[in-house]
């Protein structure tokens, strides 16, 4: 099923926003790589194809922002802020915990397609860090290897529990 | 513009306000080294190549004056207390600009340094070794060491493949951006982008099929490294064993300037050749890989004659005496007018005129045509020579203040470089309106477009002029002296209006409107029309003139018509006479030539260069009830194959000679290699064919007027005296012939050798030879800009009439619904192809549909359809296009497609159903 | 008189006894200089592979223009030389060569050197041009490893910046 057929209303309101079409390419790369897991080359095709772009120029968007992922992740996308403030509060041994508990190392998924992990640079949320965001929802403080325990259970449990998740963090509280 | 008066390197300068720091010290003859920016192109910043020192006067806030010093001078303030970049600051007045101080050069280095840490050093074996700007400007500017290691040169897998034609080396890649703004802003192709970021940025394409561009090759001529290269010329030669030709490209009536790179009589790359007037520094993939036919093993080599079903090899001798002698046997129990000639409009004009000649003067048959004469072949209608555009046009320096009309015309198949020169005119502010029935590549330029019904394009512009005669936006002064007519004309659009005109057509009453005020008000206006407005007809054409006439947009340099006739020289051959109108007596045309060959009136036929049959294979059955058939051609074409004696000659490669473009500019085109096969050139084989003629006794006469009829007044009687002797076919070399062309033919006069080879000063760019500079490729155009030779209307005293009239609707026909268009197509497959790296982008057979009567017709994309006419029926693939008006339909006019089996005219009236093949059926 | 034809004679058997200044070419050969410019070859490396990589820098560095490089594309599965070219045809016309030296010092992989081989006589001028047959050494005799500059082809990319953006 293609995105407008799926996603018509959704997208008629995002172009709605704007004067020119292509300014929605980002809003409607995030829905496709939602529906498609990752950004396919047929997904953005199809988005030039929605926005009368060319598909270059997809592409080029696609490459340039970290948050959109032309490689295959996971249902959860866990990015783990290594600067400083969080280094020194442990984002090391937070990533160490995290590689032990997943069995993968930075920027892999798990085999069972739940997480990816991911090193990235400040999040902006210094004051509590080290910090997790898992589809760009906050985890603070994970200090000790119980919380992040704890984390990961409950990012299962909801993924298990069917609901709805976004890698774009469309339904993150913002 | 106001001029700003600067300091560069203590030279004073005075440029326009406006220009950047790079271009004014190119003009002072400073050299600031630059990557990124190119004067064709809009300067972005990106490489940090060209910083240097700015210097501007300090100004006090208080009282915004500048700050004198104790030395009663300007005290300067470096500019943002840091370089800056050249390509992307503005001058402004008391600027001063150091470019070779410690700090400038300290950068310079620098920069030069981090470009090389990720550059491969793969020179030797880099096609852009040798004309490297990286070269050059490490070897000029750069450290001579690196504090880098080797080893930590970022690396990838080389060599990608962009498209077809275009190699991509990302190791080498400098990131510039020239080839992603030259595909953005110059040919409005947006296939090239950047990918990821950092040290893993790269160019990509992702167009289908990628790099689908008609202008790819131009951006490895811009490329300053040898990043991008063609899948035409890798690891052919290096570039300092190349012998550039100056040649003009023989496939479009556009007549670019290019530059045939040979090594040992071999060609190795094409390059275009500067020429403002034509092309600038740009040419299009056709012309550029379009060449590779000069050197096809299937090349003719020898003259060949039928003997019972076989063509067998002859010598030349026994090849010319069988054609005189049968010629004559022709005319003895025939009559000239048994005689006929077809001669292809992408022959020079030497061909042409002395073809022409052996017909009028030896053979004296009127009988003559540059047509194939197939049932959807428009007549040829020309304006150019008329109220062509004016002596000295320059579209390359139009903007503001014009207004382009683009009529039935698809300039990016018929004519690519117009795509870039009319792009350049939109950018630089100029206006552009489309009328074409379908939609076409030229529509994604800021232009208006009007989309008539297919067949109704005259309406519109009889909409136009009834808006001008309503809104009284003609030129009167001009009507008044030079225009007739006018009131038959107000009478004849009497009863009708402007809405009911666009209602005709189908176009917005609004846009016709605003198009015809923006056409009547601008300064310079230009109407260009192609294959489509051939096909709407007269009515059009005639609209058009008078559009052209009552604006008085003619006999002015800037001003007046284009018409795209296909061919490359079909200019020429309609002013040297090559068509049945030309002469005193009306000969035949080639569709009539066809229906005498069949029912005998027409006995023997030479065709010079053109595959008639190809595209009529109807024509087969009327050339195999002549008599006797001669064919002149680099192949063995499908209608050599019929003829009795074939007949090889030189390639544009192997001969000089003259091709008179869509502006009547004549260029010439210089001899490259020794001619392939030894073949002559064809003007040669036309004086071998009369001078055995004559030796035979035929006494040729004097001329009955060439050229376009109206004959040579001034020179006729010096020719005529001198015709008539037999030893006026003494044509020793090709310049020979253009010697007589501008003396006989009319407005050829000032078409010598001598006086095309003029050059004009530095074309683009500030200095002599800019391109070795910014490209590191020389376009020097030294072989002369061509010359343009003068309209009608160049004339201040020619007068013209107005015709245009009101027609009747296009009729439609309920049993066939939908009209049927032949689309033209640059890559059509045909036997310029031979060899080519385009062979993959040929378009094959199919017919476009709108994607609605698609969906009605239960049409699938790529399935089988049936079209059928009046005169036959056709199954060919269809494709859908959701941007083509319903009831139309288009049918590529590419090699195979089956046009002449349905077309009963240029515009043809067909039903369309889904084809369901047997075969699959079964299945 | 006599005097005279004996002193001449003398000298004549006094040289009888040295050690003759001749050499009994072709069966004896004088050994030339290790600096000698004789015969060209083309060389290779240690693996076989040919040395030469087409740029025709010998060619444009020959004042005698007696090089001529004919280049083409290295298939990646079975490349020729090191790198993405190679050259296809190598020439040299012998009649030309004025054994300067320079289409060696102009070799940027030391493909093209000047041997000792000095015997150079051709019944014919056609085959005075030696070919790439003529001048390459045998596969065995490569010398030296490919430098990294050279090692592109089939290459695999570096891997990502261990930085992320």
């Amino acid at each position: 099923m293609s995105l407008i057929e799926k996603y018509g209303a959704e997208i008629e309101s995002i172009l709605a926003r704007y004067p020119q079409k292509r300014s929605a390419v980002l809003p409607l790369l995030f829905i496709a790589q939602d529906e498609y897991g990752y950004l396919t080359d047929a997904a953005m095709r199809e988005v030039a194809d929605l926005l009368d772009m060319p598909p270059t120029d997809v592409f080029e968007v696609a490459g340039f922002y970290s948050l959109l992922y032309t490689q295959p992740v996971g249902r959860w996308v866990l990015q783990v802020c290594d600067d400083v403030p969080c280094a020194f509060c442990g984002a090391e041994d937070l990533i160490a915990t995290l590689q032990e508990k997943l069995g993968i190392p930075v920027d892999q998924t798990t085999p069972d397609g739940m997480f990816t992990l991911q090193r990235v640079k400040c999040l902006a949320d210094c004051d509590h860090a080290p910090v997790l965001q898992a589809n760009l929802e906050y985890y603070h403080d994970l200090t000790t290897p119980e919380k992040v325990e704890a984390v990961l259970a409950e990012l299962r449990q909801r993924a298990e529990s069917g609901e709805k998740l976004s890698i774009s963090g469309r339904y993150a509280d913002r | 513009m106001p001029n700003v008066t600067l300091v560069i390197d203590g030279q004073t300068v005075t440029v326009p306000a406006g220009t950047n720091i790079v271009d004014a010290a190119r003009i002072a003859g400073i050299a600031i080294p630059v990557f990124c920016y190119h004067p064709k192109l809009k300067p972005v910043g990106m490489c940090r190549m060209c910083l240097v020192e700015v210097w501007t006067p300090k100004i006090d806030p208080a009282t915004r004056q500048a700050v004198i010093g104790e030395d009663g001078r300007p005290v300067m303030t470096l500019m943002m207390g840091k370089l800056q970049p050249g390509c992307v600051t503005s001058v402004s007045d008391g600027m001063e600009v150091r470019t070779t101080t410690d700090r400038v050069r300290f950068a310079q280095k620098g920069q030069l340094e981090f470009l090389l840490t990720s550059h491969p050093l793969d020179c030797p074996v880099c096609d852009k070794g040798g004309e490297c700007p990286l070269q050059n400007l490490t070897m000029q500017f750069g450290p001579s060491t690196s504090r880098f290691d080797y080893a930590d040169k970022i690396h990838f897998e080389k060599p990608i493949r962009l498209g077809d034609l275009i190699y991509l080396d990302r190791e080498r890649c400098i990131l510039c951006s020239r080839c992603v703004r030259f595909q953005d802003d110059i040919a409005g192709d947006p296939v090239l982008g950047f990918d990821n970021r950092g040290r893993t940025w790269e160019i990509i394409s992702k167009s289908d099929p990628p790099f689908d561009s008609k202008f790819s090759g131009n951006t490895t001529d811009i490329c300053p490294v040898g990043a991008l290269t063609t899948a035409d010329f890798r690891f052919k030669a290096r570039v300092w064993e190349l012998r550039p030709t100056p040649s003009i490209c023989p496939h479009c009536p556009v007549g670019c300037n290019i530059s045939l790179d040979m090594r040992y009589d071999r060609l190795m790359r094409v390059m275009p050749r500067e020429n403002d007037y034509v092309n600038e520094i740009w040419i299009c993939d056709k012309g550029r890989f379009g060449m590779r036919f000069i050197e096809s093993p299937e090349r003719l080599r020898q003259p060949l004659i039928r003997k019972g079903d076989t063509l067998t090899p002859a010598t030349w001798d026994e090849a010319i005496a069988l054609i005189a002698e049968k010629l004559i046997a022709i005319r003895t129990h025939a009559g000239a007018a048994a005689l006929g000639g077809l001669a292809s409009p992408d022959l020079p004009n030497e061909d042409l005129y002395l073809f022409q000649k052996l017909f009028r003067q030896v053979l004296r048959s009127p009988n003559l045509d540059f047509c194939t004469g197939a049932p959807g072949e428009p007549a040829i209608i020309d304006l150019g020579a008329t109220l062509g555009v004016g002596k000295g046009t320059n579209l390359s320096n139009l903007g503001a203040g014009t207004s382009v009309l683009v009529v039935g015309a698809d300039p990016e198949e018929e004519a690519p470089l117009y795509v870039l020169r009319l792009r350049g005119i939109a950018a630089r502010g100029g206006d552009l309106t489309i009328i074409n029935p379908y939609p076409t590549k030229l529509d994604r330029t800021p232009a208006r477009v009007i989309r008539p019904r297919a067949g109704a394009e005259a309406f519109v512009a009889l909409a136009l002029l009834k808006t001008l005669i309503e809104e009284e936006l003609i030129a009167a002064d001009f009507v008044t002296r030079r225009v007739q007519g006018f009131d038959e004309l107000k009478m004849r659009l009497r009863n009708h209006s402007v809405a009911s005109l666009c209602d005709a057509a189908g176009a917005p009453e609004d846009v016709v409107r605003s198009a015809a005020y923006a056409f009547a008000k601008a300064d310079n206006g230009i109407i260009i029309y192609g294959r489509v407005a051939l096909a709407s007809g007269a009515d059009l054409i005639d609209a058009l003139a008078d559009l052209a006439l009552l604006t008085g947009h003619v006999g002015r340099p800037n001003n007046g018509v284009i018409p795209l006739i296909p061919g490359a020289n079909a200019r020429g051959a309609l002013d040297m006479g090559v068509h049945p109108g030309a002469g005193k007596k009306r000969g035949l045309t080639a569709r009539e030539m066809w229906a005498a060959a069949r029912e005998g009136r027409l006995r023997g036929m030479i065709i010079a260069g053109m595959d008639p049959v190809r595209d009529n294979p109807a024509a087969a059955e009327a050339l195999d009830a002549l008599e006797f058939l001669v064919v002149q051609d680099i192949f063995l074409t499908e209608t050599a194959q019929h003829a009795d004696v074939v007949l090889p000659t030189a390639s544009i490669a192997g001969r000089e000679g003259t091709l008179t473009n869509a502006e009547r500019r004549v260029q010439r085109f210089r001899q490259a290699r020794i001619p392939e096969f030894n073949t002559p050139a064809g003007w040669d084989v036309a004086q071998r064919i009369a001078r055995a003629l004559i030796a035979l006794g035929v006494k040729p006469t004097a001329p009955d007027g060439q050229g376009d009829g109206r004959g040579a007044s001034r020179t006729l009687a010096k020719t005529a005296a001198t015709t008539a002797s037999s030893d006026q076919w003494d044509y020793a070399v090709a310049g020979d012939v253009a010697d007589e062309i501008a003396a006989t033919v009319h407005g050829y006069a000032d078409t010598t050798y001598e006086s095309l080879g003029l050059t004009r000063k530095p074309q683009w760019g500030r200095q002599p030879n800019e391109a070795i500079f910014y490209d590191g490729t020389s376009y020097e155009n030294t072989e002369g800009v061509g010359v343009q030779i003068a309209a009608e209307a160049d004339n201040p005293k020619a007068t013209f009439t107005l015709r245009a009239r009101v027609p009747p609707l296009f009729a439609t026909n309920d049993a066939y619904p939908y009209t049927l268009l032949a689309a033209p197509r640059a890559y059509d497959g045909r036997a310029w192809s031979r060899d080519s790296k385009l062979l993959p982008r040929m378009v094959t057979p199919h017919l476009i549909l709108n994607a609605d009567d698609a969906t009605a017709l239960g049409i699938a994309p790529g399935g089988l359809v049936q079209i059928a006419s009046e005169v036959g029926c056709a199954v060919l693939p269809a494709q859908i296009d959701r941007n083509l008006p319903r009831g139309l339909a288009l049918m590529p006019d590419v090699d195979g497609a089956p046009l002449s089996r349905v077309q009963t005219g240029p515009l043809t009236r067909i039903a369309i159903m889904a084809h369901i093949s047997e075969t699959v059926g079964t299945r | 008189m006599i005097g005279t034809i004996f002193k001449g004679l003398g000298t004549t058997l006094r040289y009888l006894f040295r050690k003759p200044v001749t050499v009994e070419y072709p069966e004896v050969k004088r050994p030339v200089r290790e600096r000698f410019r004789g015969r060209h070859q083309l060389k290779r490396f240690a693996n076989g592979m040919e040395r030469c990589i087409g740029c025709s820098l010998c060619a444009a560095a020959c004042p005698a223009d007696a090089i001529l490089v004919v280049p083409a594309e290295n298939d990646p599965a079975a490349p020729v030389s090191p790198g993405e070219r190679y050259a296809a045809r190598y020439e040299i016309n012998m009649l030309r060569c004025i054994f300067c030296g320079y289409c060696e010092d102009a070799c940027p992989t030391n493909a093209i050197v000047l041997e000792h081989q000095y015997e150079l006589s051709f019944y014919d001028r056609r085959s005075s041009i030696l070919t790439k047959e003529d001048l390459l050494v045998p596969p065995d005799k490569g010398h030296g490893e490919i430098p990294p500059i050279l090692q592109q082809l089939n290459r695999r990319p570096s891997p990502p910046a261990q930085i992320d953006l």
